[in-house]
């Protein structure tokens, strides 16, 4: 069974023109275990694609089947618990803590009222501890740095328990240590625990070095989908970014690296 | 974090605290009677003792003060849990209860009835106040009706419609003052600024029901009033079914500033600043926010309606100005000892 099987997707907002497609005619699918990185250019449809493999949307016309079943038809409690989505930088406007909004991320395992069970405890403490933010525990996640709140809603992320995990760019804002240790505990989980990931980024480089395919999309439709050193070549970069661009190879991680021409 | 325990002990401490404050209440006033002499009166009710108080001092504290503490108590927590609801809701540490309107909708219902001098009932409750509650929950409908948009409420189209629905009812109310100025001698300005007496006849099982009611229905919910602070995509990814639960909790908190406002006209500061308040000292999470609130919220109108009561005795003050009089203060006391940073 393929983790996600994308068929003749199309989708546009139902009160958009007929012929305004945010996304048209996209053909892939996923194996368990893959690390696929999203890329394009700014409105080329990639959080659209995510919302839609969250089942948040539902495709226009095609088919978007997680774990066998439509995305969208899935009851929202069943598909948290299989599928668990960072969206891009979200404001908390009240001050819980660190630990309690990882906890959150337990609330599919949950029904209805009830306190966190020691059970739900337990697997909060082991994410954050995986994602080394045990020690912003008790910290409200107003007052902690954009790399650590990343990590924390990563390990939010976690706490789900999930078999496919979504990013959508959790590397903006983020320095460039942070950047590198972001997409290493990504790897990490994907290797330690088989996780399958889908991530969206701008980091071509950090992309080509740790995603098994790249999907290339533009203007809503996939331009290109495959093994970074296939799919990240010159001509490729340049007609999807529509800027020149130099194409060699990262002498220590043997993976394609881009480099702009100025 | 917050647990069982945790909820449990401080729900008890601050039932302990409204308990002394409502005994305070029951004995202060413009008769005097003897702090001993009311406890008398009280356990008189449920225990076969004697004591040597009058009929008429029984009659001041079982018919006249008790009911009016029971009464303030209902109106604060209706008030403290329909604010944390719409600061949850709206994601905002600055929404009350009156932000939607509901307020002007139920002071308009009662201007109304004051001007055309009706004497009907709504849902069981008697004259103004049912013109009140029927006004609050007109603009309640009107709200959804208007915000709706593709079955959502927006929280921006909920929060714009809410402001321009109360300042259109408060003209129409400003109008009907102006074109009724006798409504003024009759009762206007209690039900502009609040007033406890005003509800204390209506007072019924049945309104203690509804407001108990609709808080277990709140919440009921208090976990996913947690999650939707992460935002409503968020929410979503977390398996929260958000367009429910927002529809159900708006159209909850509604009823009970309604509830509130038909009881006792506006009473402004309590839905505002008690779920803050608390918040602040005890952190965001609703499964303790609601039972706190709650109690803080009936202590805070009781005290401050005693303090209406025998401050210019035997003239009542309205108790709006003194929850604004004292909770302002007090709420910049707060502020200032919290940092702001950790507020928002």
């Amino acid at each position: 069974m393929k983790l996600v099987e994308v068929k003749g997707l199309g989708f546009r907002f139902p009160s958009q023109q007929l012929d305004s497609w945010v996304l048209r005619d996209l053909n892939f699918s996923l194996e368990e275990g893959e690390v696929l990185g999203i890329m394009g250019p700014n409105g080329s449809g990639k959080t659209t694609l995510i919302r839609l493999i969250a089942g948040l949307l539902k495709p226009t016309v095609g088919r978007l089947d997680i774990f066998g079943q439509s995305a969208a038809g899935l009851r929202p409690r069943q598909r948290a618990r299989l599928v668990a989505t960072v969206a891009q930088d979200s404001v908390m406007p009240f001050s819980f803590t660190c630990f309690e909004v990882v906890l959150m991320g337990r609330s599919p395992h949950q029904r209805g009222f009830g306190f966190d069970t020691p059970q739900d405890i337990q697997a909060a403490e082991e994410v954050m501890k995986f994602t080394n933010t045990l020690y912003l525990r008790d910290r409200p996640i107003s007052m902690i740095s954009g790399g650590e709140k990343q990590r924390v809603f990563i390990a939010r992320g976690l706490a789900q328990s999930p078999r496919l995990f979504l990013l959508d760019e959790p590397t903006t804002h983020l320095d460039l240590k942070y950047k590198k240790e972001c997409f290493q505990l990504l790897c990490g989980l994907n290797k330690e625990r088989g996780l399958t990931v889908i991530l969206i980024s701008h980091e071509i480089n950090l992309q080509a070095a740790y995603c098994h395919r790249m999907l290339l999309l533009k203007g809503g439709r996939i331009y290109a989908i495959g093994p970074p050193k296939e799919c990240l070549t010159r001509e490729n970069i340049e007609a999807v970014y529509d800027c020149e661009v130099l194409v060699d190879e990262n002498p220590l991680s043997k993976t394609p690296r881009v480099s702009l021409k100025i | 974090m917050v647990g069982v325990k945790k909820t449990l002990l401080l729900s008890f401490l601050f039932a302990l605290l409204f308990l002394a404050i409502a005994l305070v209440s029951v004995s202060l006033g413009p008769a005097p009677i003897g702090f001993k002499r009311v406890v008398g009166i009280l356990f008189s009710t449920l225990l076969p003792i004697q004591g040597d108080w009058t009929e008429t001092e029984k009659a001041i504290v079982l018919s006249l003060r008790l009911p009016r503490i029971f009464l303030g108590a209902l109106v604060g927590i209706a008030l403290a849990v329909a604010g944390g609801v719409f600061q949850a809701l709206l994601r905002n540490p600055l929404a009350d209860p009156y932000i939607l309107g509901v307020s002007s909708g139920s002071a308009l219902g009662a201007v109304l009835a004051l001007a055309l001098g009706v004497e009907s009932s709504f849902l069981g409750f008697q004259g103004v106040s049912g013109f009140a509650l029927a006004g609050g929950l007109t603009s309640i409908v009107l709200l959804y009706t208007i915000a709706r948009t593709r079955g959502e409420l927006g929280t921006l189209t909920t929060l714009l419609t809410g402001v321009i629905l109360s300042s259109f009812f408060a003209s129409l109310l400003w109008f009907l003052v102006n074109f009724f100025p006798g409504i003024f001698l009759t009762g206007a300005m209690s039900w502009l600024m609040g007033d406890l007496g005003l509800g204390v006849g209506q007072l019924s099982w049945g309104t203690a029901f509804y407001v108990l009611a609709t808080s277990a229905f709140i919440y009921y919910y208090s976990r996913s009033l947690n999650v939707l602070a992460l935002g409503d995509e968020s929410a979503r990814y977390l398996g929260i079914e958000v367009r429910r639960v927002k529809n159900l909790l708006l159209l909850a908190a509604s009823l009970m500033t309604a509830l509130a406002v038909s009881m006792s006209g506006v009473i402004g500061f309590v839905g505002l600043i008690v779920p803050h308040a608390v918040r602040l000292a005890f952190g965001a999470d609703h499964r303790l926010l609601f039972p706190i609130s709650a109690l803080v919220g009936a202590s805070f109108l009781v005290g401050a309606d005693t303090i209406a009561r025998v401050a210019l005795a035997p003239r009542e003050l309205p108790v709006g100005v003194i929850t604004a009089l004292c909770g302002s203060p007090f709420f910049i006391l707060i502020l200032k000892r919290a940092r702001m940073k950790e507020l928002f």
